[in-house]
């Protein structure tokens, strides 16, 4: 298993948390229609937040509805466990990452956020991908061989091999050297645990529910972000335009993956089909019963195709 | 209480009321949040301070001394995302220096 992560399509799940007054101060990504996560350090102590989509589109506001303990004065540079927060935002026409609270499965691990560059020049967004160590005593997750540059915290960290987000992008190991760094889990948020706010595990939980409803009834464009190699040939599709031969059978016009006739009088039907497609359930069977001819598989030709292309419909 | 060598410095932009300024941290170039570079709050640094102070005071209320000189080296830090304060030795001396003085005429009496 794993694969590759397709960084255009991970970074329109991406935002840019900034100040009120537009100074940036982290990543953060969508996990639920209006919600956005990202660490406790990157909001500190703020109450509100601007939030900037990376596919563009106008900054909207954002609240930060709950956050884990702040930093502990002392040596240590890590802010207590799970150093993570919930925004709240107005914004709910986008896609939602796939949240997992397992733990990567290995490998390598990819994440995409606002780290600098430059020093001293804003961050225009990059990937990053690390190899996954393990679990520390703590529960954050140790990630080796790739550069946790500033900016990055609150990323999300793509497992390929989980096919979802396994953790929010919290330390590097070194800043100016590719020596890895810490993310804090997904389970965290989506189980609680000691040290785990309430208000942070209650929203956490009701948001997991949500966020696999707005995932699984928006299913293809998750998927883009994990590409499967060979996808688009694996399936043979037997339709395409009628082409005459030089001693056509008049039979071929019957055939019905050729469409010869315009496909009418079936559209409530196909709605009906699409949307169970489209539907959120993990797992759904439909039955399409008709006698020899009835047109069953004229039926489930013009359903791939609107599928395959819903913008020709 | 590092030495000065192992670090690597960082300037970092620091907003404190109306003023802000530039700072110079010690950065040893380790684990560290990675937010971005924001104005910091000179809080932590006051705080560490005030700490300092406080705590020496308490020992000077009890060995009454006339006269207290205290000396100490601090560098700033900025790893958690917050500056604070880093008690350091001062060029491989030791990080405080503190002179005691009574007078001859006995701390009760000035």
């Amino acid at each position: 298993m794993g694969g590759q992560v397709d960084s255009r399509e991970l970074r329109r799940h991406v935002v840019r948390v900034d100040t009120n007054d537009g100074e940036p101060l982290g990543t953060g990504f969508f996990i639920a229609p209006g919600w956005v996560l990202t660490c406790a350090h990157v909001v500190a102590g703020a109450e509100g937040v601007r939030i900037v989509p990376a596919e563009g589109g106008c900054p909207v506001p954002g609240a930060v509805a709950a956050r884990s303990a702040p930093h502990l004065s002392g040596r240590s540079a890590f802010w207590p466990f799970p150093d993570l927060a919930l925004i709240s935002t107005t914004l709910t026409d986008h896609p939602c990452v796939l949240l997992d609270p397992r733990s990567p499965l290995g490998g390598e691990c990819h994440a995409w956020g606002y780290s600098e560059r430059e020093d001293g020049v804003a961050p225009t967004g990059s990937p990053a991908s690390f190899l996954f160590e393990g679990v520390e005593g703590d529960d954050y997750l140790k990630l080796k061989a790739g550069q946790a540059a500033p900016g990055l915290s609150g990323a999300p960290l793509v497992c390929p091999s989980r096919r979802a987000v396994v953790g929010v992008m919290t330390m590097t190991r070194d800043k100016r050297d590719a020596r890895g760094g810490w993310a804090s889990p997904i389970s965290a948020l989506v189980t609680g645990g000691p040290g785990i706010p309430d208000d942070l595990a209650e929203l956490g939980s009701e948001i997991r529910r949500t966020n696999r409803a707005a995932v699984l009834r928006d299913r293809a464009s998750w998927h883009r972000v994990l590409p499967v190699q060979g996808s688009d040939d694996v399936l043979r599709k037997p339709w395409g335009d009628f082409h005459k031969t030089r001693r056509p059978d008049p039979a071929d016009l019957l055939l019905p993956g050729f469409g010869v006739v315009p496909y009418l009088l079936r559209d409530a039907d196909l709605t009906a089909a699409i949307a169970w497609c489209e539907s959120a359930e993990t797992l759904a069977l439909s039955v399409v019963s008709g006698r020899g001819g009835a047109g069953k598989t004229r039926f489930a030709v013009e359903l791939c195709r609107w599928m395959e292309h819903p913008d020709r419909g | 209480v590092l030495s000065e060598e192992a670090w690597v410095s960082e300037d970092v932009l620091v907003r404190s009321g109306e003023a802000e300024f530039w700072v110079r941290v010690a950065d040893a170039g380790g684990p560290g949040t990675i937010g971005l570079g924001k104005a910091l709050s000179f809080e932590g640094v006051r705080k560490t301070v005030e700490e300092i102070g406080v705590q020496l005071s308490a020992a000077w209320d009890r060995v009454k001394p006339h006269e207290a000189v205290v000396e100490f080296g601090l560098t700033l830090t900025a790893k958690s995302g917050m500056l604070t304060g880093l008690v350091v030795d001062g060029e491989g001396e030791t990080s405080f220096k503190i002179t005691l003085t009574w007078s001859g005429a006995g701390p009760e009496r000035r």
